[in-house]
């Protein structure tokens, strides 16, 4: 029981990695709204530049997801653990 | 309308294939479940094959409407392609191209009702990183030569090789694949798992009318898709140019 009850709250904790990549977005779009706001023209440049760094930043977001989702196929199901605490209940 | 998968606990909308075969088809060994991304694919090569044989067969000097529109993407591409690669990488203009116009139609086919992106399996986005990955290789060896493409590993400082080789060796074989494979399915299959929470999670109106509050979250996949399709297409226009040697210093 401890096994699944340490499993679930790895599901739960790895969500602890978006902090870091709202930090570092935000970084991100600082640094991009603060060059604009130097140089108005090149608007357009600093836009393309600042979306491929927010994909960038994003994508280690999303492997913490993709972790989850791995961990998440090893639960069992709610029938199979009332049947656990069934049989050691008796 | 969503049902839940017995193997992951992950809520999934229904496919149009599931009203043509039933739940237990098996094609050369390959479930219905897994047959889905492959007819989708073959779909979207299909409509893109005829699609492009249709409009070039008839090319005319001043273009109609379908013509031009296909010139936009085109010239935009090679404009891109040619920003990132220089002259030597225009030839790649065929395959980096029709690389981010099929990923494009990949994801953003998922959010037609009853179609399930093909990207938003691992298998899909695992084969084009491959695909990607022995061309850089290739073009890498064709262009270096095999000894120089090893000394290419090395680094240009050549008493700093033992921290330089292992980190190119564990880069360009173990981190950049799996980054450009696990970003994409990531990200699809994360879109589409929350735009079926949220078609769940709709209250009825007077108890029959459906309210669609998946809205925004529509909006925001559509984004999120084409920015991948982008991501992908312009890391592997990079990852070409930096195995051919472009970006390099004399």
């Amino acid at each position: 029981m401890i096994y699944f009850a340490a499993l679930v709250l790895g599901v739960a904790f790895v969500a602890i990695a978006s902090s870091g990549c709202g930090i570092g977005m935000g970084l991100c779009v600082g640094g991009a709204l603060n060059a604009m706001a130097r140089q108005p023209d090149l608007y357009g440049k600093f836009q393309i530049v600042m979306f491929i760094g927010l994909a960038f930043i994003e994508s280690l977001t999303i492997y913490a997801l993709v972790i989850s989702f791995i961990l998440l196929g090893r639960l069992p199901t709610t029938e199979e653990v009332m049947e656990i605490i069934k049989h050691t209940a008796k | 309308m969503t049902e839940t998968s017995q193997s992951h606990g992950v809520v999934e909308l229904p496919c149009f294939l599931e009203l043509f075969v039933g739940k237990d088809f098996t094609l050369f060994g390959l479930t219905e479940e897994q047959l889905v991304p492959v007819v989708i694919s073959g779909i979207i090569i299909i409509f893109l094959s005829f699609l492009s044989i249709s409009v070039t067969s008839r090319l005319e000097k001043i273009p109609g409407t379908m013509q031009a529109l296909l010139e936009l993407v085109v010239e935009g591409l090679d404009d891109f392609i040619e920003s990132q690669m220089g002259h030597v990488g225009r030839a790649f203009l065929p395959f980096l191209g029709s690389l981010f116009i099929y990923i494009l139609f990949m994801n953003l086919i998922g959010q037609i009702p009853l179609f399930h992106s093909p990207t938003a399996n691992y298998n899909t986005t695992l084969a084009l990183t491959l695909i990607v990955f022995l061309v850089t290789q290739y073009q890498g060896i064709k262009t270096r030569g095999p000894v120089g493409y090893i000394r290419h590993f090395v680094g240009d400082p050549l008493w700093m090789a033992p921290i330089f080789f292992p980190l190119h060796i564990i880069q360009e074989f173990l981190a950049r694949p799996l980054s450009l494979s696990v970003r994409l399915f990531g990200n699809l299959m994360g879109e589409h798992t929350v735009l079926a929470i949220f078609i769940g999670f709709s209250p009825l109106l007077l108890g029959f009318i459906p309210i669609p509050i998946q809205l925004p979250i529509v909006l925001l996949d559509m984004l999120c898709a084409t920015l991948q399709a982008i991501i992908f297409f312009l890391l592997a226009c990079f990852y070409i140019s930096s195995a051919m040697g472009v970006h390099d210093e004399h």
